[in-house]
């Protein structure tokens, strides 16, 4: 539930522990920018997650001051974590929602938010966190869509393949896992937040239970150095 | 049909749509064994008893009267003013408002005539499904009387004549399953002169399921049993209950039950045995029952005796029934007033009963309830119905309906009853919301009455009506007078009318007297009047200079629309929730808007979590389900907590059957079809993104 004017979107968050973890040659991920994304976060996943930042200053010192990209890391379970990096070759943002640590996790929703002065949303897709199927007995349904400028509407939930009154809710644990994807293309210089509207914040067990997370914020740094528009 | 004869039929229990009474017929004997109407003596050990005995040999039929509540009238004996009662006991001298003789009717007056008892001979024909009855009836005129009209159920042969044999002029018909005989008297009876008849009569059984598919006897190999059949005889014209003996004729192995106090039994010439049994409370409702029976033993409040009669089979459960009983009678005498019989005997029948069936200190129960334990699934089933079969023993025989439009007084209050105790012995509202949801779901609206309508007992939804929604109905009082002052009415609605018939509107008298609330508009509205309650019901938040609001925006668009008080749960995010009673009062309108404040933006509003209110809502922002003003995330989530609830299933044949499903709310149901499924997430997904309109 939430008051949209009551949020100040720029102001909605700050980094707590930003680390600024640069990925250079960016180029070289060529166009499969999501593996790229998955890839990067699965790394440090793997590394025990510190905090998941991509930046982008293509080729070394000499090249035009690129967008960067911090998110903060997560330091307590259950989590929610915002991803990303920027694609100098699309010229996007790219944004990945993880979601890790939780427990009997039926479905999980908020409103994600941003400055739209800044940035401008031009992709979106409810990613599966488990990869379940009607054979599995399970099924994620995820939405997703604008609410108001800077304000997107997200949600996903574990549903079963069937519907029976004997078939209750169910939930699943989940170490680490993907939510959402999002690209944005920039739209002004300076920096801004991508974040959770506090109030919208919400994860239930499948006995209705709320589950308290770290939901983290991400900060998108462009240079007033950047060229705004360029062709991707 | 005879306007009390619905009454009289409908003194029964049914607690789900599975568990249904009935009603049923009477019979005759061509031998008799007891000629006079004396009553047999009561257990000697039983100090009740001879308390009662000594009560009925002071007291007379002038202390029988029901003061005004409140009226100070003073005690014709003692000269004491007793709000309630008015009269002392004769013997201890101390006012009991609930002695037998303080009520007594008295709210009948004194009418021509009376039935004052009965004693009954049955004699059961297993192989030729027939019932004999002899019965000595003793009458009692008010005024000059020379002819008497009485029901009994449907007989085959039938002869009234004088005690001593010789002939009375009787003409007799049929009426719907009943005969109606007339006794026209050579000279009209002496006023206060009391006049005994002898009744023969021979009646052929149809133990079939009837009227709302019960059963009024069996005659099985193990259970031999007359509930429903109505063996005795009622006055046609007007309510006139009796004290009666009754004599139940067994098999010498056999053993016979009966509501009242066992008083023994004695061997016949011809090896059987006949059972006695005293009901010295005016009533006019009974039966009895044959099997293998053991008893088990348990003491009521006052020392008053509890038996468990079971076969042989079960005896080793009783000891669970006992228990139960115990409980709910200790618990009913403290919510309402204490109880008032004798003693209560608890009988077990078939299967094939399909629910209890609940005589003035006598209940019959179906063969499964004495099989359960309070380890198994089946115990709250089997407390549902024992509480409201004991619940009888206030709302139907304490306090008797009037007409058949206030059939509400017995079994919506039995099963009220029966709601309020598992809620708190179980821990659930699952029966009360079961109730809700039978009613909401199974009746058509051809089909509908209103739970107060004259006649009700003749739709074919008359347990979801009257048992179900008038238990809801009482259920709602609870939102509008809070719990103790609800059971502060009843208890003086029992007191007043103790013993004595009653109807709805006494009830909301009382509660005026009790509570200072004026509830003509509910009972209107939910008594006189069918259906519930539909609603849109659409929410928002307002922030007004800091102030933050929910606001609620209940649509009912009939054309009559209800009030009702609502309960909204409000949750925030550190886990805490408030929920307030919110008054829905239309005054006209059909939309009502409520704002409550609150101290954090909340993260979902619900409405009616516990199912206080008979309804059925739908979402005026559809899809918002947390009433937030938005159709996102948090919505999806809410569906995936109630995916799956139902109120239809299919069974293995392909047939769709009504399914009670407790966590059902319909307010997810957006593609209605009774079930909650992806065509409802599907539509659900449709509508994200929506903002709520203004209001």
């Amino acid at each position: 539930m939430t008051l949209p004017n009551l949020v100040n979107v720029s102001t909605a968050a700050r980094l707590s522990r930003p680390l600024a973890w640069v990925l250079t040659s960016l180029m070289a991920v060529s166009c499969a920018d999501e593996v790229a994304v998955t890839s990067a976060v699965a790394v440090d996943a793997k590394t025990g997650s510190t905090d998941i930042a991509v930046g982008a200053a293509v080729d070394g010192a000499s090249a035009t001051a690129m967008p960067t990209f911090v998110g903060q890391a997560h330091s307590a379970e259950p989590y929610v974590e915002i991803a990303g990096l920027w694609n100098a070759e699309a010229q996007r943002v790219q944004v990945v929602v993880w979601i890790g640590g939780f427990t009997d996790l039926l479905g999980i929703a908020a409103h994600l938010t941003y400055d739209a002065d800044k940035l401008e949303l031009v992709a979106q897709q409810m990613l599966d966190p488990t990869q379940e199927s009607a054979s599995t007995g399970f099924l994620w349904r995820g939405l997703v869509k604008d609410l108001a400028p800077g304000r997107l509407v997200t949600g996903i939930a574990r549903f079963r393949a069937i519907s029976h009154p004997y078939a209750y809710p169910d939930g699943t644990d989940l170490a680490r896992a993907q939510w959402l994807s999002l690209e944005f293309v920039v739209k002004s210089t300076g920096k801004s937040t991508i974040g959770f509207d506090v109030p919208t914040r919400l994860a239930r067990k499948a006995t209705g239970e709320p589950i308290a997370a770290q939901w983290l914020t991400a900060e998108v740094d462009v240079p007033a150095t950047f060229v705004i528009g360029g062709a991707p | 049909m005879n306007q009390h004869l619905p009454t009289l039929l409908l003194m029964c229990a049914a607690v789900t749509a599975q568990w249904l009474d009935a009603t049923a017929v009477c019979a005759a004997s061509p031998r008799k064994l007891f000629a006079d109407t004396v009553p047999l003596p009561t257990d000697p050990d039983t100090p009740w008893h001879a308390k009662i005995q000594a009560q009925r040999a002071e007291a007379s039929h002038q202390h029988a009267h029901r003061h005004d509540p409140g009226s100070g009238v003073a005690d014709p004996v003692s000269g004491v003013a007793d709000p309630v009662s008015g009269v002392a006991d004769p013997v201890s001298g101390v006012a009991d408002p609930l002695a037998w003789y303080s009520a007594n009717f008295a709210g009948l007056g004194k009418p021509k005539w009376e039935i004052i008892h009965q004693d009954i001979t049955v004699d059961l024909k297993v192989a030729a499904s027939e019932l004999k009855t002899e019965i000595d009836v003793k009458i009692r005129a008010h005024q000059p009387v020379d002819s008497l009209s009485l029901l009994t159920t449907g007989v085959s042969a039938l002869k009234v004549t004088q005690l001593d044999g010789s002939p009375l002029k009787v003409t007799a018909t049929n009426l719907s399953g009943y005969t109606q005989f007339t006794i026209d008297l050579a000279k009209p009876l002496t006023p206060e002169v009391d006049w005994v008849f002898h009744l023969s009569s021979t009646a052929k059984l149809a133990c079939n399921p009837q009227g709302i598919g019960l059963y009024p006897c069996g005659l099985g190999p193990t259970y031999q049993w007359v509930t429903f059949h109505r063996y005795y005889l009622t006055a046609s014209a007007v309510h006139s209950p009796f004290t009666s003996t009754l004599h139940v004729i067994a098999d010498a192995n056999k053993v016979a039950v009966a509501p009242g106090e066992p008083v023994g039994n004695e061997k016949l010439a011809d090896g059987r045995k006949v059972w006695h049994f005293n009901q010295i409370e005016r009533t006019d409702n009974a039966g009895f029952a044959i099997a293998d029976y053991v008893a088990a033993l348990g003491k009521l409040p006052g020392d008053k005796p509890l038996r468990v009669y079971t076969t042989a089979k079960y005896a080793s459960y009783a000891k669970n029934i006992v228990g139960l009983a115990e409980k709910v009678i200790a618990s009913f005498s403290k919510d309402f007033v204490p109880f008032a019989w004798p003693g209560l005997s608890i009988m077990q029948l078939e299967n094939n009963f399909g629910g209890g069936y609940a005589p003035l200190s006598g209940i019959f129960m179906y063969r499964d309830v004495f099989g359960a334990t309070p380890d198994t699934g089946y115990w709250s089933a089997a407390v549902e119905l024992t509480a409201h079969e004991i619940g009888h023993q206030w709302w139907g025989n304490l306090v008797e309906p009037a007409t058949s439009g206030d059939v509400a007084l017995s079994e919506s209050l039995a099963e009220f009853s029966s709601c309020l105790y598992t809620e708190t012995a179980l821990d659930s509202r699952a029966q009360i919301i079961r109730d809700h949801l039978s009613y909401l779901y199974q009746v058509p609206a051809s089909e509908d009455m209103a739970v107060g309508a004259q006649g009700v007992y003749s739709s074919p939804s008359y347990v979801e009506i009257v048992y179900h929604k008038g238990a809801a109905v009482f259920d709602m009082l609870r939102n509008e007078l809070g719990t103790d002052q609800l059971l502060a009415t009843l208890k003086q609605y029992a007191t007043t009318y103790n013993r004595d018939y009653a109807t709805l509107d006494d009830l909301r008298y009382e509660a005026l007297q009790v509570t200072g609330k004026d509830l003509n508009w509910y009972w209107d509205q939910w008594f006189e009047k069918k259906g519930h309650i539909k609603a849109d019901v659409a929410g928002r938040l307002v922030d007004k200079d800091g102030v933050i609001t929910v606001r609620l925006r209940v649509n009912q668009q009939v054309g009559k629309p209800f009030r009702f008080t609502l309960p909204v749960t409000i949750d925030f995010a550190d886990g805490k929730s408030k929920t307030e009673l919110v008054e829905i009062n239309p005054k006209g309108d059909t939309a009502v808007i409520v704002d409550i404040a609150v101290q954090a933006v909340p993260i979902r509003v619900r409405l009616d979590i516990q199912r206080r209110v008979l309804r059925k809502f739908a979402t005026g922002t559809p899809g918002d389900f947390n009433l937030s003003g938005f159709v996102d995330g948090a919505d999806l989530v809410e569906m995936a907590l109630r995916y799956g609830r139902a109120m239809r299933i299919k069974g293995k044949n392909g047939q769709e059957y009504f399914f009670t499903d407790l966590s059902w709310n319909e307010l997810y149901d957006l593609n209605p079809d009774n079930r909650i499924d992806m065509d409802d997430v599907g539509a659900l997904e449709q509508w994200v993104g929506t903002v709520a309109e203004e209001f």
